[in-house]
């Protein structure tokens, strides 16, 4: 059995790389398991960490998603958990029973390197004590977000855990030249290779119209069948209508967010690239909004709130893929083939 | 259309017994309009309505009768679908759908729509409606609506986007004497629109007069096609409605469709010679005018009235319209002079004093309509201790009668003292409003549409050669990179490749790139931010002018940087702007915007930072724009004086303004991914110009 600890921050992609990595393997024949020895759970619906139940969906896994995931953590776990001896050896024992049927372990670290360090079950740790080597996966969008990664590195240096190499991941298309010709060599300088630079793919990255409805809930009135478009920017509906059609024109795969009473305003959206109409005040819309959104396929969501809060919850919406997104996981096998060092990859796996 | 107005047969589909149902109406209108062709009642469950052989369906009726020009659908919307295909089979080509339950009340109804359109799409079927009044012909005669009021024989055609406005009207020109030659219901206007039937009533003799009723207009550049060449032919007069936002938003709730900006109709109205009325009632008294009279060959208007008062007003009026008063010759004023009271005013207008009895008009009439530099003639009356309005209005008629090939419209203004006056004046074909005011109004309107119809041939816009594969390149980089807005580099990139001259600029992602850039376009330079979704980019210290030094610049593109952390920390810069900082010049704009009707639309106006307090704005849709058009755009605005040169100023280049204006027309023409264009300022030299700040949106177009 081999194994790769990934470690990084929320939001740098851990899970699409543990995706593609898993994809490519299953694909030469290899059987694969997954375990995040710490979930986090976010929404308020879920009992258990949705990557570690998307992976064991996807991987076909027939561990218990408590064995997956054994533990899961939140700003305040101090007052649950008191020690850390006992979960360590509960940590183990699961990793012992999934690697038992497979040949290769993918290990996802928590939201943070340093997450529950209090206990020792920070994700440096946690690799060292499972005795696999780590990948840490940046964000990159900024230089703190360089000094962060270059903190994790000197830590995990320290801990004498074996370090395969950094990983930039998610980032934005104005800052992959920054990130490949200043925070590189400035990773390499600490003796760590760069594995990949990865640039931020909507399909990944872009929330779409389901996790939208689910976070904003309200009524949907149209569309049920288009829920899968990606929403990559939000637009509010409050200029006039005469100039509504220009500005909408601007962007594209947009949520616009709209008075219920403004149905000209709605009708400008509908005329331009819109993702899903958002109407707010629980106003039920003029009918020819309806009629015009069934014609373009476009979504139309009417919420109780007001505009900015509905623009307020639309912060939370976050990419989670599922276990049937067949195109967001080609596409994430796709970015780590095209921008990864595929020989250092397969290196980590002994291929 | 050739049966449509002038069917053979009309087949009434839905046709009914019950006095009070639609499908009884329309039958009894054909009746009782005097059609003299076949009329075929259908409806499965009678064998006779109104005394007319009924048949069960269209293709027995069909088999029976060989054909069935015109067939009119009054069943409830479910069974619509059914009637078209029937037709389709049965080669039917005129299709009246009446029945309402489409589009105008939702979703389902809009799928019943589409599917009625596409079988009489794919069956080159012409299809009025559905949701409509009918339509009308005077002169077939037929009266193939549910509207119980046929109207009058005439020569204006009518074409109305509200049904329940056109059965008012219609029943109101009957009392008005006013006659139509065709009517139209457009309804949805799902399938033949106000295009279709402003070229039938082009092509119809019995039309002189085209009105239209619209609240927006379907397909914008066939709708500029066709109103281009019938203007020239016949007058078109549109009241459109909908201009207020309350009144758009009215608009598109009646329609499902947007009802576009209101400037723009105007624009459009104006580029294809269409006559805009903004009172619905001016609509039919400008119809009787265009009617009744010649087309003055000039502006020049004689006033003769019996009082000070109106005269003034009129002259006023004469004045604010644009049109001109008429300087008399000497011969007629001395004519004038020897038979006129002493008291009278000789001079345009010409007052013939309060005691005018209708021979004193009927000698000045005379006199004046002979004079050379007069064009047309406005009358004016008010009753006073001896006037004849009766007899006046005789002596009008008769100098007319002898002098057809002048204009004249009057005012008489008062109430029952001129009634009798005023009455013979409209019998006998002159116009007569109660004030002077829509008079000269009026008579505005004649002068405009011979201007319109005497403009000279079009001078198409010169051909440009530029580089089409390196700007679509550019246009496709960015949608690739979800971007809708272009760098400023990039839109000044474009313009070079257009031929406009645009201040070099080019993208910096370092401070060394930024000297570098400096270095090799020269100092001074401008710097400006580049971030995804920043619009106001001097707002937030995002803009740095005249840098002079390579210190300068590299430390203005830290400040930039840090501004933008500062303001926006999650937004990550593209870079900074690195531009050539040009010589001021005159500040003009150019802008082009994508209207959803009638395309692009070019923007000229007076630039700067105060654009939208000044509005010095002229406008005009880049379809079929000819240079002269260009030209115009130019002169409409105060910025035109501004590049004549005030106080001594040496002019700007106003020939590189029209260049300009036409290779943004042409770049908006070959490239409708762009969706605007906004050049300001342009800085207009003595010669040449440069455009300094150019920013460049895009929209997807194709699948949209």
């Amino acid at each position: 059995m081999k194994g790769l600890f990934v470690i990084g921050t929320g939001g740098s992609g851990k899970t699409a790389l543990c995706v593609a990595m898993a994809q490519r393997l299953t694909d030469s024949g290899a059987k694969v398991g997954y375990f995040k020895p710490i979930g986090n759970v976010s929404g308020t619906t879920l009992k258990y960490d949705r990557d570690a139940v998307l992976m064991k969906e996807l991987l076909g896994m027939e561990s218990e998603i408590e064995c997956i995931v054994p533990y899961h953590t939140s700003p305040s776990y101090l007052s649950r958990y008191t020690t850390g001896e006992a979960m360590l050896a509960k940590v183990k024992e699961c990793f012992q029973l999934i690697s038992r049927t497979v040949d290769y372990v993918l290990v996802e670290g928590t939201t943070s390197p340093q997450a529950m360090m209090a206990l020792g079950l920070d994700a440096p740790s946690l690799a060292k004590q499972l005795g696999l080597p780590a990948i840490v996966v940046s964000k990159g969008e900024n230089d703190y977000h360089l000094d962060e990664t270059l903190l994790s590195l000197r830590y995990i240096k320290s801990l004498g855990t074996p370090l395969a190499g950094v990983i930039f991941n998610n980032v934005s298309k104005q800052n992959l030249d920054k990130c490949r010709g200043v925070y590189a060599p400035l990773v390499e300088a600490e003796g760590y290779p760069v594995i990949g630079v990865i640039p931020k793919s909507s399909e990944l990255v872009a929330p779409t119209v389901r996790e939208i409805v689910e976070v904003l809930g309200g009524q949907l009135l149209e569309g049920a069948d288009h829920l899968d478009h990606h929403v990559e920017e939000v637009m509010i509906g409050a200029m006039t209508p005469e100039s509504a059609l220009s500005y909408f024109h601007r962007s594209i795969n947009k949520a616009v967010v709209v008075g219920g009473d403004r149905p000209a305003v709605a009708l400008a959206a509908l005329e331009t690239n819109t993702a899903v109409l958002i109407l707010t005040g629980g106003i039920y819309p003029d009918k020819r909004v309806l009629t015009r959104a069934a014609e373009r396929n476009v979504p139309v969501l009417l919420v109780p709130d007001n505009t900015f809060d509905a623009v307020e919850k639309l912060h939370f919406v976050s990419r989670k893929f599922q276990a049937t997104d067949t195109k967001a996981i080609d596409e994430a096998r796709k970015h780590l083939e095209q921008f990864c060092d595929l020989t250092a990859i397969n290196q980590l796996f002994g291929i | 259309m050739n049966y449509f107005f002038k069917p053979r047969q009309v087949a009434v589909v839905g046709a009914s017994a019950n006095r009070g149902k639609v499908g009884n109406s329309v039958l009894r209108n054909i009746i009782g309009s005097g059609y003299s062709g076949t009329i075929v009642p259908i409806n499965p469950s009678a064998h006779e309505i109104e005394g007319l052989k009924c048949y069960p369906n269209i293709t027995e009726a069909v088999q029976e009768l060989g054909a069935l020009d015109l067939v009119v659908v009054a069943v409830p919307a479910a069974a619509v679908i059914g009637v078209a295909q029937e037709c389709a089979k049965n080669g039917c080509k005129n299709l009246v759908v009446i029945t309402a339950g489409f589009k105008e009340v939702g979703k389902e109804g809009a799928a019943l729509e589409k599917e009625l359109v596409e079988i009489c799409r794919s069956h080159h079927i012409n299809l009025l409606g559905p949701n409509c009044l009918g339509m009308m012909d005077t002169h077939t005669p037929i009266n193939a609506s549910f509207a119980g009021d046929f109207p009058l024989r005439g020569e204006i055609a009518f074409i109305s986007q509200s049904g329940a406005l056109g059965t008012a009207i219609l029943n109101w020109s009957r009392q008005q004497k006013i006659g139509f030659s065709q009517f139209v219901s457009l309804g949805n206007k799902a399938g033949l629109n106000e295009a279709d039937f402003i070229a039938a009533a082009a092509d119809d003799p019995n039309t002189k007069v085209i009105l239209c009723y619209l609240e927006n207009v379907v397909d914008g550049e066939r709708f500029m096609d066709v109103a281009r060449q019938t203007s020239r032919r016949k007058p078109v007069i549109i009241f459109k409605a909908g201009t207020s936002e309350a009144g758009a938003r009215a608009a598109s709730s009646h329609t499902g469709a947007l009802a576009g900006n209101d400037r723009t109709y105007e624009t459009v109205f104006k580029q294809c010679g269409i006559l805009r009325v903004r009172r619905m009632e001016d609509l039919f008294a400008l119809a009787t005018v265009f009617l009744s009279q010649p087309l003055p060959k000039g502006d020049r208007v004689a006033i003769l009235t019996n009082a000070g008062g109106p005269g003034i007003i009129a002259a006023d009026a004469v004045e604010s319209r644009g049109l001109a008063m008429a300087r008399f010759c000497a011969e007629t004023i001395e004519a004038m002079r020897a038979h006129l009271p002493a008291e009278a005013n000789l001079l345009n207008p010409v007052d013939v004093i309060g005691d005018a009895r209708a021979d004193r008009y009927h000698f000045a009439l005379e006199q004046i309509i002979q004079d050379p530099n007069v064009d047309g003639l406005i009358i004016l009356l008010t009753p006073q201790a001896v006037t004849q309005p009766k007899e006046t209005a005789e002596a009008i008629v008769d100098v007319k009668e002898r002098h057809p090939d002048k204009p004249i419209v009057a005012a008489f203004m008062g109430g029952e003292a001129v009634a009798d006056g005023a009455e013979h004046l409209r019998k006998n074909g002159i116009p007569c409003f109660s004030f002077p005011e829509p008079a000269v109004e009026s008579f505005a309107y004649l002068s405009r549409y011979t201007k319109l119809r005497e403009s000279t041939a079009r001078q198409a816009l010169p051909e440009f050669d530029f580089d089409r594969r390196r700007i679509t390149e550019i246009i496709k980089g960015a949608m690739s990179d979800h971007r809708r807005i272009l760098f400023a580099s990039e839109g000044a990139e474009v313009l070079s490749l257009m031929g406009i001259p645009a201040a070099p600029t080019k993208l910096a992602t370092t401070a060394d790139q930024a000297v570098e850039i400096a270095l090799e376009i020269g100092f001074p330079v401008v710097m400006k931010l580049e971030a995804p979704n920043v619009l106001h980019k001097s707002d937030l210290g995002g803009v740095k002018l005249n840098l002079r030094t390579e210190q300068e610049v590299a430390e203005a593109y830290h400040e930039i940087i840090a501004n933008l952390h500062h303001h926006l920390p999650d937004t990550v810069a593209y870079g900074v702007e690195v531009q050539k900082m040009d010589q001021p010049g005159r500040e003009c704009i150019i802008g082009m915007t994508c209207d959803q009707a009638f395309g692009p639309l070019l923007m000229f106006g007076l630039g700067g930072i105060y654009v939208n307090l000044l509005q010095d704005v002229s406008f005009r849709v880049v379809r079929g724009l000819d240079l002269t058009e260009l030209q115009e755009m130019i002169r409409e605005t105060k910025a035109y004086l501004l590049l004549k040169g005030i106080r001594g100023e040496k002019p700007g280049d106003v020939e590189a303004v029209v260049d300009t204006l036409a290779r943004v027309a042409v770049l908006a023409r070959e490239f409708p991914q762009i969706n605007e264009i906004d050049i300001n300022p342009l800085f207009v030299y003595e010669q040449g110009v440069s455009a300094v700040d150019v920013k460049i949106t895009l929209r997807k177009v194709g699948t949209e």
